[in-house]
């Protein structure tokens, strides 16, 4: 595990803001230009990774979740893209670096794992040779020394005999064995934050408990901080130590996972809960989907952009976008939505236990005629 | 071959312990009993589909001009099994259990090397092209990938129409739309949008396009073969309770093939478990996840990630217990 590089790079010194996290994203906005208007893909998305922790971030297609991240390692940067706000590493704002320093920082102390191990892995190159690259774009090693590397991470992520596989190219890998090896190629220069976008979903799920498990042991001996992109709540479950919930490009909640789980506050994560069928729970429990569907993104108006879908929209809901605010009696517990606590209480009690969102409504006291299914 | 986990080799005999994948099992039979069987189609034996020892093998063959065949991968090892009237039955595995093969077997999309596929109690194994006319008709299938499975030239009318136009089933163009609207009406789909392609449409409505073209021709039995795990999870279930409400109110029965265990329990009466090419465990959907009796099933069940944090703490606990001490008793 030795970085040659161990030297301070010439970093600027942080600004004066005290003790900042190790990622530190503030109002972070994204806009792509297209033939139809303006597509605002992340809008004023906030939120922060501390060392070592794992970051959750949850939502559907289309929701940001990926656009963000991206955004984060510079890899939306186009002719066609908007970017505002800062994104904060260590103190620097990434946004402003150049296309040089940026890359200095990628793949060396941000890494990233994308969703589909075999496109990400060049088909004509032996994984070792591949990592090895990896290692020497970013450190002033002979072959040899970062041959060794190489094979010493891919040992690490639990390749056996690693020592030969390096030569192998990455179509004699299996599915669960190519995530393996991107894992081990981004982890090979000791990252500071690893971004992982969907790194399970394409796999069987036995494999993906590996690689859940692999990330987590990763994390807990290398000290990496994590960002979990998925759709799936049941993976952030399991990994995160904070959740933010994304819809049309917003944050729509943010909370510490057992707050998030035990008390969740926004209709749309009440919508996401009920819409997954679980082991845990008795199988006559109905299934209730969130009606409707996600907006387009191009041109949506300065409003709650899920109260088209919101089964309890009536009589509670203010004109204009809710803020992201901190939720009643819970700090650290931040909520884009007006809804007074104890109609959310009482909706959430009657979801929990099983209830449609209709029967939830009529116990908050919200009469019908909303979250009639959109044609 | 760094792909599996060497203490599950699929040769091992053990794969079979606890397992009777077929119809003499009395008790599957009694616990059967209960979902809603649709009346007036009993009477013609109870189950509508019955697969005994289903095989296929794919060859694997050498030499440009004269290929010869020099082995084969056998992806399916006699697979045994009933779908019963007016129930869903799941198949459960991960990708190459053979699954998806076994499926196109039995809608005779590709011919299985051996073995029989008695529908309504005829064997359709054995018929040829030409013969499967009447049986086409009665079993139907939805695909994993709405995006792939549509003709992207097409209006959606005229993929729904397909199937009738080509059972002769509507007469003239004003009943036939009559009918595709209906039909578009009944999975949720604006009757609107009848001339309007594919495209037009998002993940969720174009599975519900695939969904009212599969039951166009009111087929006694539908095979869904993966079909939402390409589909974010809200719409998920808006797509397993189309099916499901489908399912009960025109009477199918319904083949659901899925590699995710939490969503073939919500569906599903009984479930089979297929692993490397066989059935290791059969059992209704309470049994199996009550008492999972092979060990693969158990390692699936545990694979499937709870949105609950204390359930990971749990499992973990659980797991550590379990290996460092295999010979305490459990507690």
């Amino acid at each position: 595990m030795s970085d040659p590089q161990e030297t301070p790079r010439d970093l600027p010194p942080a600004e004066a803001e005290g003790p900042t996290p190790l990622l530190r994203v503030e109002d972070l906005s994204v806009a792509f230009r297209s033939e139809d208007g303006v597509v605002q893909a992340v809008d004023r998305v906030s939120y922060d990774v501390e060392q070592g922790r794992t970051l959750g971030i949850v939502g559907e297609s289309g929701s940001g979740k990926s656009v963000s991240s991206l955004t984060v390692m510079g890899l939306t940067r186009s002719s066609a893209a908007t970017i505002t706000g800062r994104v904060l590493f260590q103190g620097r704002d990434l946004t402003t670096l150049g296309a040089e320093e940026l890359r200095r920082i990628r793949g060396n102390e941000i890494a990233m794992i994308f969703q589909d191990p075999l496109s990400s892995l060049h088909p004509f190159y032996r994984v070792g040779d591949q990592i090895i690259e990896a290692v020497r774009a970013h450190n002033d090693v002979t072959r040899k020394q970062a041959r060794a590397r190489a094979v010493e991470m891919l040992g690490l992520v639990g390749i056996p005999d690693p020592d030969r596989r390096a030569d192998s190219y990455p179509h004699e890998f299996s599915g669960g064995m190519r995530q393996r090896v991107m894992i081990a190629m981004a982890l090979c220069n000791d990252p500071k934050l690893l971004i992982a976008d969907e790194p399970t979903t394409a796999l069987d799920v036995t494999v993906q408990a590996q690689i859940l498990e692999l990330i987590d042991r990763l994390q807990r001996e290398l000290g990496t901080a994590v960002v979990m992109i998925t759709h799936d709540l049941g993976v952030v479950a399991e990994t995160a130590d904070d959740i933010a919930v994304m819809y049309a490009g917003q944050i729509v909640e943010r909370a510490p996972v057992h707050d998030l789980f035990a008390m969740p506050r926004h209709p749309y994560t009440w919508g996401l809960l009920r819409s997954i069928p679980r082991l845990d729970q008795p199988r006559d429990v109905e299934l209730v989907p969130v009606d409707g569907r996600p907006p387009s993104l191009i041109g949506l108006p300065d409003d709650c952009h899920f109260r088209a879908r919101c089964p309890y929209a009536a009589g509670c809901c203010r004109p204009g976008m809710p803020p992201l605010g901190q939720a009643d009696g819970a700090p650290e517990h931040w909520l884009r939505c007006t809804m007074p606590p104890e109609r959310r209480e009482t909706i959430w009690g009657v979801l929990a236990a099983g209830g449609t969102p209709r029967e939830a409504a009529e116990a908050a006291g919200i009469t019908a005629g909303t979250g009639e299914e959109a044609a | 071959m760094s792909t599996q986990d060497p203490s599950l080799n699929p040769q091992a005999e053990a794969a079979i312990d606890g397992l009777q994948p077929t119809v003499e099992d009395p008790q599957a039979a009694a616990v059967a009993a209960t979902p809603a069987v649709r009346r007036d189609t009993l009477g013609e034996g109870d189950n509508i589909l019955e697969v005994r020892e289903l095989v296929k093998e794919f060859p694997i063959t050498k030499g440009l001009l004269v290929r010869r065949r020099v082995d084969a991968v056998r992806a399916v090892r006699g697979v045994s099994f009933d779908v019963r009237r007016g129930e869903t039955f799941g198949l459960v595995g991960e990708s190459g259990c053979g699954k998806s093969t076994t499926a196109r077997m039995i809608c005779r999309l590709i011919d299985p090397t051996s073995g029989s596929i008695a529908f309504d109690g005829r064997d359709v194994a054995p018929l040829r092209r030409g013969e499967l006319g009447p049986f086409r008709r009665d079993v139907q299938m939805v695909f994993q990938d709405p995006y792939s499975s549509l003709n992207p030239r097409h209006t959606v009318g005229s993929i729904i129409g397909a199937p009738l136009d080509i059972h002769g089933l509507a007469t003239g163009q004003g009943e036939r739309k009559r009918r595709v609207q209906e039909l578009m009406d009944l999975v949720g789909l604006n009757p609107e949008h009848y001339n309007r392609l594919p495209h037009e449409f998002s993940g969720g409505q174009r599975q519900r396009i695939g969904i009212a073209r599969a039951i166009a021709l009111e087929p006694k039995l539908l095979i869904a073969d993966e079909p939402v795990s390409a589909l974010d999870v809200s719409i998920q279930a808006q797509i397993l309770n189309l099916l499901r409400r489908l399912q009960r109110d025109l009477g199918l029965s319904l083949l659901f093939i899925a590699h995710d265990l939490s969503v073939v329990r919500y569906m599903c009466d009984r479930i089979a478990v297929m692993f490397a090419g066989e059935i290791v465990e059969l059992a209704t959907s309470e049994e199996l996840y009550a008492q999972p009796g092979h060990p693969y099933t158990r390692r699936l069940l545990d694979a499937v990630p709870v949105p609950d944090p204390d359930a990971r703490a749990r499992r973990l606990r659980a797991r550590a217990g379990a290996s460092t001490d295999a010979s305490a008793p459990p507690a």
